[in-house]
């Protein structure tokens, strides 16, 4: 008899538990009981009873298509890694490490001009102005110890998530626990509405420093000091963007929700982006520096950066765009 | 063995034809109908119970709980008057596809001869 009720359950595993769902497995089970007991009391031996009630059973899929029962994602969702809060929690944490990693790094990598600049904005103002190309290029020093220390930032970041990649694909949390990062990510979201508010405000605001200088001032060092504290003060903005950012997009990807929600194809559209950020960028920076050191144009060549991230953000979104129509 | 593609549009017939005298649960018209056959035809569990439910979606019969005998509640199924119509129908039906299918069919003599 246990058998039988084992077999049930095993039919009727994938199945979505539904009250009616739960009924016909109940008539079924009666049913199957009948024939077992019917089959034993004319004569047949346990094994023997089991045998043909489970070979005049059928096939569920009759049913399954006869009730129009959804296959539902649950059944698949079973294959499905589990993640238990002590995971998501190390998540939380290493995501958090690697947020902050890339957000020093960002701050180097726009540091990196504005020291230079500085710099040079010193040696030109000097008394050494005159004194040519060796001592001018020293500022290039700085500048690549900068970009070198941010570029380990970026590995080591990526080496501390490495390990939680399976958590882009698929995956279940462990029962109940969903809403407690539903809950860290609604106490969150009023911070990260104010850090966004903030660091578009010093991107807006970052210019003036440009005119502040220059017209208290048109001495070249002023000049050279407003670029560098424009650039800091993008640099502190990009920093707030990538803290919260992260943190959101953690609570996100633990959730499953929006950019997260599986579907194939946000991930192909992704691709397409990457693929051309991976080809786009590494020639921005090799425009920069060969415009920069053939001409010589520091103090402006800069605005590469900008122009590119803002060209590069207009494809991202009409990617999106496109690809949401092709839906 | 009866193929179950060829039989599956009189599993409904047959059930009703069970209904026609008395409400009855599961394994009672499963039970019925291999009887009746002398066992040429066992209608499997799956089979049965989606020729159930699709009755029922149809309003060709209705179900209700009977008593609880030895702990167990029997779903117990009854046949309306839809239910019967559509049973006459099927009826008919049945008689001219028979008449159709049977001027198809070689009878083979005893003796060999065509």
């Amino acid at each position: 008899m246990e058998t039988i009720k084992n077999y049930l359950d095993n039919v009727f595993s994938a199945l979505p538990k539904t009250a009616e769902v739960m009924k016909l497995k109940e008539n079924l089970l009666t049913s199957m009981e009948d024939k077992y007991n019917e089959l034993k009391a004319g004569g047949k031996s346990e094994n023997e009873a089991i045998g043909i009630v489970i070979s005049e059973f059928g096939n569920i899929d009759e049913l399954v298509k006869e009730l129009n029962i959804p296959i539902n994602s649950e059944a698949k969702e079973q294959n499905y890694p589990v993640v238990s809060l002590q995971e998501a929690n190390e998540f939380i944490h290493a995501k958090k490490i690697s947020g902050i990693l890339i957000s020093v790094g960002v701050f180097l990598c726009i540091m990196a001009p504005a020291v230079m600049i500085f710099i040079d904005g010193i040696i030109g103002s000097s008394i050494f102005e005159d004194n040519g190309f060796p001592l001018k290029s020293l500022s290039f020093i700085p500048f690549i110890f900068l970009v070198a220390i941010a570029v380990m930032l970026f590995i080591f970041s990526g080496m501390r998530t490495e390990q939680y990649k399976y958590l882009e694909n698929s995956f279940k949390l462990e029962n109940g626990i969903e809403f407690l990062f539903q809950k860290k990510a609604d106490q969150f979201r009023p911070t990260y509405t104010l850090g966004i508010a903030l660091g578009v405000m010093l991107c807006i605001l970052s210019p003036v420093s440009l005119v502040i200088f220059e017209t208290f001032s048109n001495d070249n060092f002023l000049e050279n000091v407003g670029v560098s504290v424009l650039l800091l003060m993008i640099a502190i903005a990009v920093v707030i963007f990538i803290q919260t950012g992260v943190t959101m997009e953690t609570y996100k990807q633990l959730l499953q929700t929006e950019d997260f929600a599986p579907s194939k194809k946000q991930e192909k559209n992704n691709k397409v982006v990457a693929a051309v950020g991976s080809i786009v960028w590494p020639l921005t920076v090799g425009g920069y520096l060969l415009w920069s050191f053939t001409t010589g144009s520091w103090y402006i060549s800069w605005i590469v950066f900008p122009i590119v991230g803002i060209l590069f953000g207009g494809f991202s979104s009409l990617c999106n765009i496109l690809m949401e129509k092709n839906d | 063995m009866i193929s179950s593609d060829v039989i599956r549009g009189y599993n409904d017939t047959m059930i009703l034809y069970l209904l026609l005298h008395e409400d009855s649960y599961g394994y009672d018209i499963s039970k019925s109908i291999k009887d009746i056959t002398d066992e040429k035809y066992i209608i499997k569990e799956t089979t049965l119970y989606s020729a159930f439910a699709r009755l029922e979606k149809n309003q060709y019969i209705e179900s209700y709980y009977g008593d609880e005998t030895n702990g167990k509640r029997r779903t117990y199924y009854k046949i309306t008057q839809e239910g019967l119509s559509y049973y006459n129908e099927k009826c008919d039906e049945w008689k001219i596809t028979k008449e159709v299918v049977d001027k198809f069919i070689r009878e083979m003599n005893v003796d060999g001869n065509n």
